[in-house]
Formats: structure tokens, C-alpha cells, sequence
């Protein structure tokens, strides 16, 4: 009998201690976000002498911006001593969910995003749902970093770029050129192939590779949808303007522009030409795999934007390779080569509610200095400058200069994802992987016809929907 | 029979030792029930209270009551062909687990139990091992399983079957899905193994060793013994099997992120509650961080599981009952 007393009472015991142990654990240094989106940038006092206090930053998996981040751990330490930079980094594809995560479990100093754009706004209120980035400015989850000494370290223009309502909660660490392929430079020497200036000379360089039946035209990480997706854009940017891609998202969001009107019927050929030109098999090629089957010296071409250039670079260091803008239908009018598309990239952000705020801003403050900002960039390899006056000394990111004299933004950012929408719709209307070259189900008339009715249903949906 | 006379003290003494007193009953339950009201009576009814809000899922944010927003905003804006085809994939899913998952299961189970098996203790541990292995080991598995094109299926329909130019199975919107099943069932059929396997245990041997010496042979054997008796294990493997099946997303989510053809409706939960490609049925244009909308979705979920769950409990009684 006392055995079993004894029995009943370790038994529930452990259980509730298993309960218990379930709970977070109460952070000393959790402060409530404040309203509005503009929270002091003020907060806790240098930790006591011997005394050493976590700076958490996490950031997606870019294998050179990891390593360049744990490069500079210890000179961060020398220079604020007392603080400890621990880097965490996931896939791209979990990268969201995990800093969703980690702001919810406050246990997290320094976060990262893309670019802050497509906001929600009173004209689009009603066809477009409210980004994320705007949702934590919104609700006053990030710090406000505009009257921080180390933003003077930027350019204006950049800081413009990605301002919200000219306040900044962010730090654009770099640019990105992607709307590129990189080529095999032997290749193309071999089969007396040269940078294309326009559409039909990149088709023709396509059916070269194809012809000479000894390598692959182009590969690309498609099992991860976004890679090849963002050669719509690509496409885009080479056919038209900021202005005129701008306007083309905003009348398909209206319903004043179908995807089948003509005037777009350019841009499905142009992906389903690009489309027939990838390996066989392409759409099940990870992300990740993807360098790599470039990098080995049988393929012609690789589509993927310029930070992937020093991954290539480890992965093979004897190829020699290079990179161009997918062209438009004709050559430019004012002499220059295709212009690259670009994006703001790597964004670094302070949470509000952040358990070491002063920590996040002097790792903010180190990593802008002239020096360790230059550094970065010649180790990562495929951002071009957020700083003014940055002289850079890597070869791949000088040989992109020509196509960065009239770079646009890019589409991406230009074309809003219309609420409500189905599949078809989604990206803009203009998904690769819907087209039969690619195993799909649609031709690219048909595919142009299923977005335009799904747009169409969308906008009637939100029609019934608001007039309720 | 005074042999057989109990004492009252001695009566008693056999009760406290039969049985728990109230208290120590009490005791041993109340973590359960803790368990049960923490992690899944608060939340669930938390998250009815919630579909009726715009709350986003940031922490911190502010949110409000919209009364029946959410729900219209389902019922209206989310595209019906990619909402019906969500509930397509989603009863797709789970009759197709359910059917097949305990069909090996029972296979296995029969087989394991045969006493003329050598090893099936450690065959058991072998089925059973795919059951504790998470949704990331599992879908890392198969991802690589069917990668191409370096992944061994891809070079087995290249080499041995000759084709040209194999699908990419997990990128094909003809077989991805399919794919997605049987790494769900491969994950599963061992739990549903192992309960087919106590409810075997349980059947007596003097049952079979009197039909056999009335000359009934083993397929007799099991269709007019051992299904019968085993019916209850069937009930409790189909339910489990249906109820995971209908709220299964995690494989989903790691193995095609509900891309081609593969997102059910607890992916789409997923999505919209944080975000990902699969927040409509196969494109993601939704932003996600949308916790409001997402509960009203799992609110409509839940009706749909409860529904079947039900309706498919009373089915297996009434055939208990004839059985």
C-alpha cells in the first residue's frame, strides 16, 4: 500500500514537474513593444565588467554572409567587449516561420528581411493584403533605426528605397543583380558564343549549346519554385520600363489589363522559350544542387541572381565564368548592354522587443564601419553597395558594372499579388511551372487565359466582398 | 466451504489492495487532464475565439473583434476551384492513407505474429522506426530518395526502365501527390502495425486450435476469427488514421511546401496562419501571418474532421454490431 502511495505521488510529481518545465522561461530583459512603430532606441546598460551578454542574430542560409558573420565575431567582441555575437541561420524557405518564432519567444536581437516593398496602401487597400515587414512596422515590432549615428553610413538613395513613410527600420546590407544567367566561359568560347544584346541572339545561343550535343543549355534550383519564378521578372525587366511594369501590376489589379491582352503575350514566349532550353528534369533540381551541376563544367548556363557567384566560386574554383542580363526583344537604344534588375537584399532589423537592444545596435554600429562593411562585400561576392564610396576588390562584382549603369528595380517589387487569387493567378499570373514545357498543365495561351479568369474571379470575388 | 468464508477484515485488505483510493485516483489523472486543458482544450477553444478577429500572429500586435469576416471572407474570396480542390486532395489523402496504411499494417501485423517467423521482434522495431523519426527527417528522406536527377528513383527509371527523360516525381503535378501519400503512410503504418499486433495477441489460441480441428483452413481462419476479433483494433486504427490524415500537413509542408497539387486544407491552414507557398492551393498569394483568417479556417476544418469522424465512428459500430 505505501508502495503504491509512494508510486502515485512520484508519478504525478514528475508529470506536473513535466508541466511546468513546459513554460518559458521568464526573460529579465523582455520589454513590452511599444505602439506606433517607433520605439526608443534606447535601452539597457552595458553589461557589468566580466560579464558577457548574447547578441542573437538570425538570418537565412547564404553560405558566404554565414561564414563572413562568424569571421568578424571576434573582432565585434574586441571592440564591445562584454557582448557576444551568436549567428543562427535556416534555409530561405523556413526562414519566415523561424523569425516569426523567434521574435514570439523574445529571444532574438537582430532580424532579417528582403526589402521592405509592396505595401499596403489606401489606393490598394482593397486588393492587396498587408506584407509582413508593414505588419511589424505597423504594430510597432521594430525599432525605429532613422536617428541611428551608423545610418549616416548608407546612401541616401538606398535608405530612400526601403524607408516607410521616410521613417527606417532597416538596413539594406546590399544589392542584388538577378535578373542574370550565369554562362560557362569555356563553353561559349568553344562554341564561339558571346553575351547576347538581344532576345533572339540569347534563343540562338540556346540552340548552339543545344546543337553542339555535348553539354546542357541552362539549370536552375526550380524544386524551389521561387529560382525559376523570378525569370518572370527577368523577362520583365527586360521588356520594359520601372514605370511601365509598375503600371502593368497596377491594371491587372484593377481589371483594366488581362494577361491575354496582347501586349503581353511577349512575355509568356519569352518564358516558354526560356522553359524549353532547361535541362530535363529541371523542375525536381533542389536550390541548393543547383551550383553545384553548374559549377561542374557541363552547363552552359545557370539561372540564379549574383550572390549565388561565390558559391559556384568554392564549389569549383578553376571555372571560369561570367554573368549577363537576360536581353529584351531588341537592343538597348542608347548603346549600353542589358541593364541588370535589382533588389535590396540582406536587411538587418532590431525586434522591439529584443532582450538586448543595446547589444543589436553596437553590432549594427560595427558592421557599418567603412571597413568591415568593405570586407563584407569582397567576401560575400554578389552584393553590390549599400555605402557610398565603397571601392570593391572582387572581380565578379566589378564585371557587373557595365550592367549597372541604368539598373531598375525590379518587377518583383513593382507587381502586387492580387488578394484572393487563385493559383493561377498567383505570381502576377506569370508562373513557369504551369506550362506544359515544363510538365505543367497549359500552353502559354492557356496559361495567359486561366490567370486572366482568375484575376477575373478575384476581382468580382472582392467586388461581392466589399459590397456586403 | 468454509474453506471459501472471507472475513470482513480480510475483505477489506482485498479491496485496498484491488484498488487506488479516490485521491490517489484523483492525483494521477490531474496531469492528464492539465495536459488536456493546456495544450488542447484552451487552445482550441482560444483559436474559435480568435477566427472571429483580425489578429496577425505578430507578437505584440494589436487586434480586434470583425465578427464574421473571416468566415466570409472564405466562403466569398478564396477561390473555389483551389478551395475544392483542397477538400478534394484533403478526402483524396485521407481515404487513400486510411485504406492502404491499415491494409499493410494488418498485413504486417498478421505476418509478424506468426510464430514460424524468425526475428519478429526485431522486425517490429523495424517497422515501427519510421514512426519516430520526425516530418523533417522523413521528408529529408524522400527528398532525397527522389531527387533529381541523382536520386536513386530517377536513376532507376532512367537505367533499368529506360526512360529518356524521367518525371521529377516530387515537382510533377501528375505525381507528386501520390508521393506525398505514401510518405505518409510509410511514416504511420507502423503505429497502425503495432495495435493490430495487441489485438492479435489478445485473440485466444483455443479459438483458431477448435476451428482447425473442425477443418477450417487459415484464410477461414482469419476471415471468420480473426477479423471479427480484431474489429475493435480496426475501428481504433481507422479513426486514428483519418483524424491525422484530414489535419496532416507537416509532410506536406516539408516535402512540396503544397506546391503541385499537394496542398490540403490543413496545409492551407498552415500557410495563411505563417506564411508560405501553399496559402492558396498551390501559389501563395497570400501573405500569410494572418492568424484570424487561419483560425476561421481551422474552424472549417474542424467541422469537416468532426463531420467524417463521426459519421465514419458510427459506421464502424453499425458493421461491430453485424460483425
Amino acid at each position: 500500500m505505501r508502495l503504491q502511495k509512494a508510486f502515485t505521488l512520484i508519478l504525478a510529481a514528475l508529470l506536473l514537474l513535466g508541466l511546468v518545465s513546459c513554460g518559458t522561461p521568464a526573460s529579465p530583459a523582455t520589454e513590452a513593444p511599444s505602439g506606433g512603430g517607433s520605439a526608443p532606441a534606447t535601452s539597457q546598460p552595458a553589461p557589468p565588467a566580466g560579464e558577457t551578454k548574447k547578441v542573437e542574430l538570425l538570418t537565412w542560409t547564404n553560405e558566404p554572409t554565414v561564414l563572413f558573420l562568424q569571421s568578424i565575431q571576434a573582432g565585434f567582441q574586441e571592440a564591445y567587449p562584454g557582448y557576444e555575437l551568436v549567428i543562427s541561420n535556416v534555409p530561405s524557405g523556413d526562414h519566415d516561420s523561424a523569425r516569426e518564432t523567434r521574435v514570439a519567444a523574445n529571444n532574438v536581437d537582430i532580424i532579417s528581411f528582403q526589402t521592405f516593398a509592396l505595401p499596403q496602401e489606401d489606393w490598394n487597400k482593397d486588393f492587396v493584403d498587408k506584407p509582413t515587414w508593414q505588419q511589424y512596422i505597423d504594430d510597432g515590432l521594430l525599432l525605429d533605426l532613422t536617428d541611428e549615428a551608423f545610418m549616416k553610413n548608407y546612401s541616401a538613395d538606398i535608405l530612400a528605397g526601403n524607408a516607410y513613410r521616410d521613417r527606417f527600420y532597416s538596413i539594406c546590407q546590399g544589392t542584388v543583380a538577378y535578373t542574370g544567367v550565369f554562362y560557362n566561359k569555356a563553353i561559349f568560347t568553344e562554341l564561339g558564343l558571346s553575351e547576347p544584346k538581344t532576345w533572339d541572339e540569347f534563343l540562338a545561343i540556346c540552340e548552339a549549346v543545344k546543337n553542339s550535343g555535348k553539354y546542357s543549355v541552362i539549370t536552375a534550383g526550380a524544386a524551389d519554385n521561387w529560382p525559376l519564378n523570378m525569370f518572370k521578372n527577368a523577362i520583365f525587366n527586360a521588356m520594359f520600363t520601372e514605370d511601365e511594369s509598375s503600371e502593368i501590376g497596377r491594371k491587372l489589379m484593377t481589371g483594366e489589363l488581362t494577361h491575354t491582352d496582347p501586349s503581353l503575350a511577349p512575355i509568356y514566349t519569352c518564358m516558354e522559350q526560356f522553359a524549353s532550353y532547361m535541362e530535363p528534369g529541371v523542375t525536381g533540381i533542389n536550390y541548393s544542387d543547383a551550383p553545384g551541376r553548374f559549377a561542374a563544367g557541363n552547363m552552359a548556363m545557370y539561372a540564379d541572381g549574383s550572390w549565388t557567384a561565390p558559391t559556384i566560386e568554392t564549389a569549383n574554383p578553376d571555372l571560369d565564368f561570367g554573368y549577363f542580363s537576360l536581353p529584351g526583344l531588341s537592343a538597348r537604344g542608347d548603346g549600353l548592354p542589358p541593364q541588370y534588375g535589382i533588389k535590396y537584399d540582406l536587411s538587418f532589423s532590431v525586434p522591439s522587443n529584443a532582450p538586448n537592444k543595446e547589444g543589436a545596435l553596437n553590432f549594427l554600429e560595427y558592421f557599418s564601419r567603412k571597413e568591415i562593411y568593405t570586407s563584407f562585400l569582397n567576401s560575400v561576392g554578389g552584393f553590390s553597395p549599400t555605402q557610398a564610396d565603397t571601392i570593391l576588390e572582387n572581380a565578379f562584382l566589378n564585371s557587373l558594372a557595365p550592367g549597372l549603369q541604368k539598373p531598375k528595380l525590379n518587377p518583383e517589387f513593382l507587381i502586387y499579388g492580387l488578394k484572393g487569387v487563385g493559383e493561377y493567378g498567383a505570381n502576377g499570373g506569370f508562373s513557369f511551372f504551369y506550362l506544359d514545357v515544363l510538365g505543367g498543365p497549359y500552353t502559354k495561351e492557356q496559361l495567359a487565359q486561366a490567370a486572366a479568369d482568375d484575376y477575373a474571379t478575384a476581382l468580382a470575388s472582392l467586388s461581392t466582398l466589399q459590397g456586403q | 466451504m468454509a474453506l471459501l468464508k472471507i472475513t470482513a477484515p480480510q475483505r477489506r485488505k482485498a479491496r485496498r489492495l484491488r484498488t487506488f483510493a479516490p485521491w490517489m485516483i484523483m492525483l494521477c489523472i490531474l496531469p492528464g487532464l492539465l495536459h488536456y486543458f493546456a495544450f488542447r482544450l484552451i487552445p482550441s477553444a482560444t483559436t474559435a475565439v480568435l477566427s472571429f478577429t483580425n489578429i496577425s500572429g505578430l507578437p505584440g500586435s494589436a487586434f480586434s473583434f470583425i465578427g464574421l469576416a473571416n468566415y466570409r471572407e472564405f466562403f466569398i474570396l478564396q477561390n473555389t476551384r483551389d478551395l475544392f480542390g483542397a477538400l478534394t486532395r484533403t478526402a483524396i489523402f485521407a481515404v487513400t492513407v486510411t485504406v492502404i496504411q491499415n491494409a499493410i499494417a494488418l498485413l504486417m501485423a498478421v505476418v509478424l505474429t506468426n510464430k514460424i517467423m524468425k526475428g519478429r521482434n526485431l522486425y517490429r522495431a523495424v517497422y515501427f522506426m519510421p514512426v519516430v523519426l520526425g516530418a523533417a527527417v522523413v521528408a529529408t528522406m524522400w527528398k532525397l530518395l527522389f531527387s533529381t536527377p541523382t536520386g536513386p528513383i530517377f536513376l532507376f527509371m532512367q537505367g533499368v526502365l529506360g526512360l529518356e527523360n524521367p518525371p521529377a516525381i516530387l515537382s510533377s503535378y501528375s505525381y507528386a501527390f501520390p508521393a506525398v501519400i505514401a510518405a505518409q503512410i510509410w511514416q504511420n503504418m507502423g503505429y497502425s502495425m503495432v495495435i493490430f499486433i495487441a489485438g492479435l495477441q489478445n485473440i485466444p489460441e483455443e479459438i483458431y486450435e477448435a476451428a482447425y480441428i473442425d477443418g477450417a483452413g487459415e484464410w477461414q481462419a482469419f476471415w471468420r476469427i480473426t477479423f471479427p476479433l480484431l474489429w475493435s483494433s480496426i475501428t481504433v486504427n481507422t479513426l486514428l488514421a483519418i483524424i491525422g490524415s484530414l489535419q496532416s500537413f507537416e509532410l506536406i509542408m516539408t516535402i512540396t511546401s503544397g506546391q503541385f497539387n499537394t496542398a490540403t486544407l490543413g496545409m492551407m491552414v498552415f500557410a495563411t496562419a505563417f506564411g508560405g507557398r501553399g496559402a492558396t492551393s498551390s501559389g501563395g498569394s497570400l501573405a500569410g501571418m494572418r492568424q484570424g483568417y487561419a483560425a476561421a479556417q481551422s474552424i472549417v476544418l474542424f467541422v469537416a474532421v468532426c463531420t467524417v469522424t463521426i459519421l465514419s465512428q458510427l459506421l464502424m459500430r453499425k458493421m461491430e454490431v453485424d460483425q
